[in-house]
């Protein structure tokens, strides 16, 4: 075992160390020596647990409804990940930006584990609502709310992932502009898919 | 059953049993001693809610009060870990849990120990709406008390307030729409027959809240 004579001794942690960590800790943490592979699985976690507030809302309808309503809370985050990420991607490299595609799916992948993470603890809480409240628009209000916290956080997590990167490399005009009108489109993208998806978003009964 | 030292901690030094929820110490003797307390105390303080009208009323008082709060917190604390995980704290699933529930014991004891004014409240014949008044001022001292643990819990460092920020809100939501399934605990004055559940429909949370500001605007009756 290393030792040291820092002043802070006591909060030295040996380079050999493997610590425990968590499972949360594991899902949204950033291993530099993670793969594809470790991000794919990542993101099928995150979607999985997703699914799971659209189950909870799903319960107001009951039957086909939970499916329905867990299919489309998971399909929201896949389709931003899908559609508006592979579109950053082209443009960032068109801008020559320093930042490599394993390291946008590792952003990707721990911004949907933020949101993922977020609506699975939230769930049982919309499942009360869903299955208690009698009128439509109190559980429209909570779904919504629920869904826009958990977009807002993955993209703060996508932000704080590639903001470091792009600060830290000088880049040009068109990388500063792509990562706003990402953050814009993916916003966009993602409310259009709950809202077409999601009946009780609309405020079905 | 009960660790009463672990009680006079709670109440004494919060941040050091919320320290020792982080590091998993002791996790099963906090998480026992916090249900039984929560069951207990919430037990007394619904009998007395209960006291207003009287009779069977306060055996459904007392009986729901527990699994209002209990059922609030299985609820909410998958959304603290959650909360805490994202803002930075993606601690095990069991030191967050053994947290929650020491904040539970803290709130369950200040409602325990308000509970005997209350009583002396509805003992004196105080107005229907004063009773309530009390009850919610009682709530709202016992959440403070509760959540003193959790901010301690959370220790410096960002994301602190943001966390506690969203939980609260989580937390009134789901406790309040929990006191609404449960209602009554008072009884409905004027209403001789005693119920364990309200059979009228009155809309939700948020069409009661609704017509609450309607009224208090004067725009709705």
């Amino acid at each position: 075992m290393t030792t040291t004579n820092h002043q802070n001794s006591h909060t030295h942690v040996p380079p050999s160390a493997d610590p425990w960590k968590s499972w949360s800790e594991q899902l949204l943490g950033s291993p530099d020596a993670a793969g594809f592979r470790r991000e794919g699985i990542r993101l099928a976690v995150a979607t999985g647990l997703a699914s799971l507030f659209g189950v909870a809302l799903g319960l107001r309808a009951g039957g086909p409804g939970i499916v329905v309503h867990a299919f489309g809370v998971a399909l929201g985050i896949l389709g931003v990940c899908g559609l508006a990420v592979p579109a950053l991607a082209i443009i960032l490299a068109m801008a020559n930006a320093p930042i490599d595609v394993l390291g946008l799916a590792r952003a990707t992948a721990r911004s949907a584990a933020n949101a993922g993470l977020l609506l699975a603890g939230l769930a049982p809480g919309a499942a009360l609502f869903a299955v208690t409240v009698e009128d439509a628009l109190t559980v429209t209000l909570v779904g919504v709310g629920a869904l826009g916290l958990a977009g807002v956080l993955a993209m703060r997590s996508f932000v704080r992932e590639l903001r470091p990167e792009l600060d830290a490399a000088e880049a040009g005009l068109l990388s500063r502009v792509a990562l706003p009108a990402f953050l814009l489109f993916a916003a966009v993208l993602g409310a259009r898919i709950w809202w077409v998806t999601l009946p009780l978003v609309r405020g079905a009964t | 059953m009960i660790d009463f030292s672990l009680l006079n901690r709670i109440l004494r030094t919060p941040g050091e049993v919320a320290a020792r929820c982080r590091d998993e110490q002791d996790v099963n003797s906090i998480a026992r001693t916090a249900l039984f307390t929560l069951a207990l105390s919430a037990t007394a303080f619904g009998a007395a809610v209960g006291a207003w009208r009287g009779g069977r009323q306060i055996v459904f008082a007392a009986m729901k009060m527990p699994i209002g709060i209990l059922g609030t917190l299985v609820l909410a604390a998958p959304a603290f870990y959650a909360l805490s995980a994202v803002f930075g704290r993606p601690w095990p699933l069991r030191s967050v849990l053994s947290l929650v529930l020491a904040a539970g014991a803290r709130f369950s004891l200040v409602l325990l120990a308000m509970t005997p004014p209350l009583w002396l409240t509805i003992n004196f014949d105080a107005p229907y709406e004063l009773i309530k008044l009390t009850a919610t001022l009682v709530y709202g001292l016992a959440g403070l008390a509760g959540l003193e643990v959790l901010v301690r819990g959370l220790g410096d460092g960002a994301g602190r307030r943001t966390t506690i920020g969203l939980f609260v809100g989580v937390f009134l939501l789901i406790g309040a729409q929990n006191a609404w399934v449960l209602r009554p605990y008072f009884g409905t004055p004027g209403v001789k027959e005693v119920h364990l559940f309200t059979t009228e429909r009155e809309g939700g949370l948020a069409v009661q809240l609704y017509r609450t500001v309607g009224q208090l605007t004067g725009g709705h009756r």
